[in-house]
């Protein structure tokens, strides 16, 4: 049995957890550059559809008729780990599907207790992290995602639908639109629906033969696990995937920070090529450079990291990241030895999907260009065609007007709490 | 914003967040508002400028130091439960009628007793 843990509006429960005063309220959390709006609240789904630009509801927000926020990805993603640890500790099986949605294997549950257990996970993850989820259970993930997807639309399922309890499942996916089916692309619904198959039923009733000629092998696993025979498993990360490392000693001990960043430009650059190789890309980039550890009566190292979001192995993109984390951690009258760059939190490239805060991931231009840049310098020497690292200006400022804090991972940033005293009475505490 | 090199040899030392944390994922950090002259308010458990770490995942208990939520806005108190509600444990009986929800219950104090800045880097 498989549980789908669906985090309900999580952009904007991440930002309602440090901001108790917006409970209630409508909500909405806003793309990359404040472009349009990505997460809505309950209260703000009656007002606005997905999607909205920001331009369009202005004037509710000037108004305070709707709170926005700018993108916080890396609250988001510390409040998503917290999310994943809380689930581990009822699963050996998790796998992180996105930021806000994880695939639990629930094989070592008895079938009778799961919508019980379901519960549990629910208000366990409320508890620890204050995040409302919704657990879709069923016998594929496929049918788990369906599941969730109801289970959060219906309040009288208080946040959970275990599918092998519902007493017509004919009845469930008719009302299912067959383009919602996890799978279903927007060519595969097109072909469906001009063969008039336009609910989830419907494609679950399907001729096998015609499925596969029409929708290739995927599209008939995708049809079985609506029958209800599992086709896809749990698939947690295989653990060498989890990072690529580059890193040196130099020749001769390093002073300059153009030196330095010269080495790290060159490591990026390998770096991204073992991504592309793989077909991973980066959610997260380190540098770090240490002196001599034998050498110098000063040791010295140090270690910065950025959050890449949307996850990248675009050279262009990572050299200019490892750049300016190269900068932070350079610290001037030491002799450097060895510097590293080391990408983590890798994503396969064809899983990065349906992640709406992002502006389209890696262009399929720069992509080719990738491909082509890749080939050249296998097929000559390396780095036959690289990056003019220093030459590139960057615009690191993004637009981010409303933007919230980093309540959980910056010092300077924690939520602030006051001491509670009567009203009228004892200390009077200045605000 | 240090974090663990792989590969590079371990140096064992003393980590505090070990030793105080025993659940990350439901553990927070909130500093204390307010005004920050230690003289009007020294006798008080909870001092501005303090740091409290805070555990979810913990059940409240009688006189549990809690933050919690009071007209929308961040409060540490200890509580009480009154009418089958937690409270603030104050010396008045006036806070029946205020609605408190628990966030988390507070587990350390972490407060800078001497007069130079704490190193936040």
């Amino acid at each position: 049995m498989f549980g789908l843990i669906d985090c309900n509006n999580f952009f904007v429960s991440c930002e309602r957890v440090f901001q108790p005063e917006l409970e209630g309220k409508p909500v909405v959390v806003l793309s990359n550059n404040d472009g349009c709006v990505v997460s809505r609240s309950n209260e703000a789904k009656q007002i606005i559809p997905m999607q909205t630009t920001l331009f369009a509801i202005r004037h509710l927000v000037n108004q305070g008729k709707i709170h926005a926020f700018s993108s916080n990805p890396v609250l988001y993603r510390d409040m998503s780990r917290r999310v994943i640890a809380t689930l581990e500790q009822f699963s050996p099986e998790v796998e992180q599907y996105s930021i806000d949605e994880a695939f639990l294997g629930l094989h070592r549950f008895p079938a009778d207790s799961l919508t019980d257990r379901a519960q549990q996970i629910r208000r366990r993850v409320h508890q620890w992290t204050g995040i409302p989820v919704s657990v879709g259970i069923a016998s594929t993930k496929t049918l788990s995602k369906i599941a969730a997807h109801l289970a959060k639309r219906d309040p009288s399922l208080e946040g959970v639908l275990n599918l092998e309890t519902v007493a017509s499942l004919e009845g469930l996916l008719t009302q299912v639109e067959v383009g919602k089916v996890w799978g279903i692309g927007r060519n595969s619904k097109a072909k469906l629906n001009a063969a008039g198959i336009v609910t989830a039923w419907q494609l679950r009733q399907a001729e096998d033969r015609w499925v596969q000629k029409h929708l290739g092998i995927l599209g008939l696993r995708t049809m079985l696990e609506l029958r209800g025979t599992a086709c896809f498993a749990i698939q947690t990360v295989e653990p060498q995937k989890k990072m690529r490392i580059v890193s040196r000693s130099f020749g001769h001990l390093v002073t300059e920070l153009a030196d330095i960043k010269e080495a790290v430009a060159t490591y990026t650059t390998r770096c991204a090529e073992k991504l592309r190789l793989d077909g991973l890309a980066a959610g997260c980039l380190s540098v770090s450079m240490r002196t001599s550890r034998y050498r110098d009566s000063h040791p010295y190292q140090a270690a910065r990291s950025a959050v890449l979001e949307p996850p990248t192995n675009d050279t262009a993109v990572l050299i200019r990241t490892a750049m300016r984390l190269a900068e932070a951690a350079f610290e001037l009258g030491y002799e450097y030895q060895k510097a590293k760059v080391i990408a983590t939190e890798l994503v396969a490239v064809n899983e990065i999907q349906g992640n709406l805060l992002a502006e389209p991931v890696d262009s399929e231009q720069q992509v080719r260009l990738m491909q082509v840049m890749d080939r050249l310098n296998r097929r000559f020497s390396s780095d036959t065609i690289k990056f003019g690292a220093l030459g590139l200006s960057p615009d690191w400022k993004m637009k981010s007007a409303y933007f919230s804090q980093q309540y959980t991972t910056d010092w300077e940033a924690l939520p602030q709490v006051e001491v509670w005293s009567a009203p009228g009475h004892s200390f009077p505490i200045d605000r | 914003m240090a974090f663990p090199i792989p590969g590079d040899a371990i140096e064992p030392h003393l980590n505090l967040n070990q030793y105080l944390i025993d659940s990350p994922a439901s553990t927070f950090f909130f500093r204390v508002g307010g005004n920050h002259k230690r003289c009007q308010t020294g006798t008080q458990e909870v001092q501005p400028g303090d740091l409290l770490i805070v555990n979810r995942a913990l059940d409240v208990g009688h006189q549990s130091l809690i933050v919690g939520i009071i007209n929308g806005e961040f409060i540490v108190s200890r509580v009480q439960k009154r009418a089958g509600k937690w409270v603030p444990l104050t010396r008045e009986d006036d806070n029946a009628e205020l609605s408190l929800t628990i966030w988390g219950v507070v587990i350390v104090i972490v407060r800078n007793v001497s007069a130079a800045p704490l190193c936040l880097a």
